[in-house]
């Protein structure tokens, strides 16, 4: 059973070896013709790919001993991780180097920066901002702590959705309006905690 | 150029020959107006495409025609298909 599936990885890999290569074939070959430094990139790229797929075959096959004690294996493994890094950093690369690529930066440097590092921010200082207020609310236990502990949970939760929801694409145009309707929730929950007429018991000490 | 980058030499090379080859035969202001290319620059590059054997000049007294080479279709062919290539990653060309 073990000797089958080794086998079968193997052939996988063999296999995938095999489309890597003629991938960086093709790509080398274009650059051949276009002197497209891209496709030199991307080739090369796809030839460490190979090389990866072709060392694993053969391990699988036993053909390059993965050895023992523990440590070679695990430089091994290391140096299959390391082709396979510079691998994907020369593909990286390929596309890096096109002259949209700044366009692209751009465009994912203002998603990360806003929706990330921003949003990010954002969750914490609204995180200890509900913390405050719930350990007021617990202190008190008032109808107006409950709502502006409410509120800073609501915005809490949206904020804390909105770092996630970068990753479900055709969710991201519904998450604006989401948003928009929860935001305005916890600030009308605000403005009724500032608003309504407290009680007596809920006069400030 | 629809991206408002210039055009690689590759690119020119086969933008001229798919000119030629859409004529047949054709004459140097015909392939200036399919290929989009300036006289002197086309002029400049048709010695060069002759030169590698791309493309045939045909003189007929004053009339000057060109057509496309076995080397010059082979081109044309490799680069149609390094263009799918580089469309289907992504890439310019």
């Amino acid at each position: 059973m073990f000797q089958t599936l080794q086998i079968t990885e193997a052939i996988l890999s063999g296999t995938t070896f095999i489309i890597a290569f003629l991938v960086a074939y093709r790509a080398l070959k274009g650059y051949r013709i276009a002197f497209n430094i891209n496709l030199l990139f991307l080739g090369a790229g796809f030839i460490l790919l190979g090389i990866f797929f072709l060392l694993s075959s053969l391990s699988f096959l036993g053909v390059i001993p993965r050895g023992y004690p523990y440590q070679h294996r695990y430089l091994y493994d290391a140096s299959l991780y390391l082709i396979q890094f510079a691998a994907y950093l020369l593909i990286m690369l390929a596309y890096v180097i096109q002259p949209r690529f700044e366009e692209t930066a751009v465009l994912i440097g203002t998603v990360l920066l806003s929706y990330f590092l921003l949003n990010a921010v954002i969750v914490i200082l609204l995180a200890i901002t509900a913390g405050s207020v719930m350990i007021e609310y617990r202190r008190r236990q008032t109808a107006s702590t409950a709502l502006v502990l409410s509120s800073f949970a609501l915005l809490f939760i949206i904020h804390l959705l909105d770092l996630f929801l970068i990753f479900i694409p055709h969710i991201l145009i519904l998450s604006t309006i989401y948003t928009v309707t929860f935001e305005l929730l916890s600030f009308t929950l605000l403005f009724i905690a500032i608003e309504r007429p407290a009680t007596k018991g809920e006069q400030s000490s | 150029m629809k991206e408002g980058r210039p055009r690689s030499r590759a690119r020119i090379f086969a933008d001229i020959l798919t000119a030629i080859e859409a004529e047949g035969e054709a004459k140097p202001t015909r392939i200036m107006y399919r290929a989009n290319m300036a006289y002197e620059r086309l002029v400049k590059y048709l010695a060069e495409m002759e030169k590698s054997g791309l493309v045939k000049r045909i003189s007929n007294g004053e009339r000057v025609h060109y057509i496309v080479t076995e080397k010059g279709n082979y081109f044309l062919k490799e680069f149609r298909r390094l263009e799918d290539f580089t469309t289907a990653f992504g890439l310019k060309l």
